[in-house]
């Protein structure tokens, strides 16, 4: 029993691990119309960056400022930021297909980054050794993960709850208008450019945080943590679930997860023996399988955008 | 004539460098007066507006708002100057609602704004019923009503309309230019483009005819009204003369 109880609070954790990730590009996508193609170099930002902000420094590393683990999160949170200002500030004038070719190529760059700047993110072997928060008061493993859990889901609905406001603020207003038409939003005196940057930028900073928190569940990163795949990971979450709506992010987050932990769980089970090697490419085809079949059946997701009407509006009552 | 807003001069503009489509185009425009900018189809007319705000490099000549010349200004900066531009098409938001059209196209972010709405709503009553429906729902007209709407709610001096009656039938097209006169009434100043050469005839001061990309004939509407050349270039069937 506590075995399935611990397997059901991993699945959870990273479930809304993933799902701040999928928020933050409905932010980018849902929201604004940008195609960021790099979602897992924004995500690996995040979480190499908690480690090197929170973690010491071992023998061959250059950095690990060994900071407080709020003062880490913050730091690689940034780090996902920067990254994201200097990615934004050559690619964010591009149209959704170069735009997604562009960002797709960052983060095959940083991926390889990860994996052969070995002083800094300890390469293919990764970076580990790293003091995770409430562990020295919480030792046990199970009650250890059940806080952590909590706290991750805290701070789903804080971020949750952020992207609501701003859905309904005139900034998420003037979003969906450079969504829908740049020219139009132009004409009435916006800015695209800035607005779009600024989308991406606090977009990848969401990206950062899921990734430093997945960083410090497992108190390790390599590169084969930020793998291309991870990118239509989290598209396949926000299709599936249905971009526009952040309910919808975080559903589809939790179908397609629970999707690919039980095909990983039903192959090893009953697949023959000679298939066990090949579930890992069984389930990137049914990955790719998903996005479209969702996209041919029901393209806007199982629960597609809403209209939504900002606070000021919802006071008027038409006569 | 009144004091002049816009003054256009020289102006030779296009879509890619070294191929323009504006030959040293002249213009002015008083204020509160209604220009007319007619012509055959490829003359220019709606490119002439675009130069104007900012949409379509300028690789010569002036525009003059004032004593501010606005060539390399931002389109996104030309509402600052009291400038609207109304597109032909997409010029609305569908999928916000019709008081988030006009929210979005408001200047000021203050408790003004709910006052702006609805001295909207009084000039296009239509509108206030449907003011928590998506744009996409409104007819033709209804959306070009909502799109001079916002212009309009953004307090401009100049308004550059892109053929705001296009596609819409004769009763509602009539509509809207009667609303284009009531703005200019308030001393607002208009350019607007108009395959319809009768009604921007009827409610102009002021025509300029367009032919590949040069002025081909301007005055006052009256003049032009009594002259031939009008006459006989839309009534008659005589092909407009290029210089």
């Amino acid at each position: 029993m506590i075995g399935i109880v611990s397997y059901l609070v991993f699945f959870l954790t990273m479930g809304f691990v993933l799902s701040i990730a999928v928020l933050g590009l409905n932010l980018q996508w849902g929201y604004t119309g940008l195609f960021n193609g790099g979602v897992a170099a924004f995500f690996g930002a995040g979480a190499y960056g908690v480690i090197l902000f929170g973690g010491s420094n071992k023998a061959g590393q250059l950095i690990g400022f060994g900071l407080p683990y709020p003062f880490a999160v913050a730091g690689a949170v940034l780090l996902a930021g920067l990254l994201a200002w200097i990615v934004g500030l050559i690619t964010t004038h591009l149209r959704h297909d170069y735009l997604a070719i562009a960002t797709f190529g960052v983060a095959i760059a940083v991926e390889n980054f990860a994996r052969n700047a070995e002083p800094i993110t300890g390469g293919a072997k990764g970076l580990r050794g790293f003091e995770r928060p409430f562990e020295t008061v919480i030792n046990d493993p199970f009650w250890f993960n059940l806080a952590y859990l909590i706290f991750v889901f805290v701070v789903l609905i804080i971020v949750y709850n952020i992207l609501e406001n701003i859905g309904q603020s005139p900034f998420g207003r003037l979003l969906r208008a450079i969504r829908e038409d740049e020219v139009a939003a132009q004409s009435l005196g916006k800015s695209p450019a800035r607005v779009r940057l600024q989308a991406f930028i606090f977009g990848s900073m969401i990206m950062g945080l899921s990734g430093a928190l997945y960083a410090t569940f497992y108190a390790f990163i390599s590169p084969q943590d930020i793998v291309p795949i991870l990118t239509f990971q989290i598209w396949s979450m926000l299709i599936v679930g249905g971009s526009g709506n952040n309910k919808g992010a975080v559903f589809g987050t939790l179908i397609v997860w629970a999707g690919w932990v039980g095909s990983g769980w039903v192959l090893t089970q009953f697949a023959p023996v000679e298939m066990q090697l090949y579930i890992g490419t069984i389930q990137f085809i049914m990955i790719g399988l998903i996005i479209v079949l969702t996209l041919l059946i029901r393209p806007k997701g199982l629960l597609p955008e809403k209209l939504i009407i900002s606070r000021s509006v919802a006071r008027v009552k038409p006569e | 004539m009144s004091d002049t807003v816009l003054n256009v001069q020289s102006l030779t503009a296009g879509y890619v460098p070294g191929l323009p489509i504006l030959h040293d185009v002249n213009m002015r425009l008083g204020r509160g007066e209604i220009v007319a900018v007619i012509g055959p189809n490829g003359a220019g007319k709606s490119t002439l507006i675009k130069a104007i705000a900012g949409l379509v490099l300028v690789e010569e000549g002036t525009i003059m708002l004032g004593a501010r010349n606005l060539v390399g200004i931002r389109p996104d900066e030309m509402a600052i100057f009291g400038i609207a531009y109304v597109p032909q098409t997409n010029n609305i938001f569908r999928t916000l609602t019709i008081r988030q059209n006009l929210m979005l196209a408001a200047k000021r972010s203050d408790g003004l704004v709910d006052d702006l709405i609805e001295r909207m709503f009084t000039l296009f009553e239509i509108l206030r019923d449907k003011q928590l429906d998506k744009g996409g729902k409104l007819s033709g007209g209804q959306r070009q009503m909502l799109a001079i709407a916002m212009a309009l709610v953004a307090e401009p001096t100049l308004i550059l309309m892109d053929e705001p009656t296009a596609g819409l039938a004769p009763k509602v097209a009539e509509e809207i230019l009667a609303l284009v006169q009531d703005i200019a009434e308030k001393g607002v100043s208009i350019i607007f483009v108009e395959q319809n050469v009768k009604a921007a005839l009827r409610i102009s001061n002021r025509t300029y005819i367009l032919a590949e990309g040069r002025n081909q004939i301007d005055g006052s509407t009256q003049e032009l009204m009594e002259g031939q050349v009008i006459k006989e270039i839309y009534l008659g069937g005589r092909r407009l003369e290029t210089s």
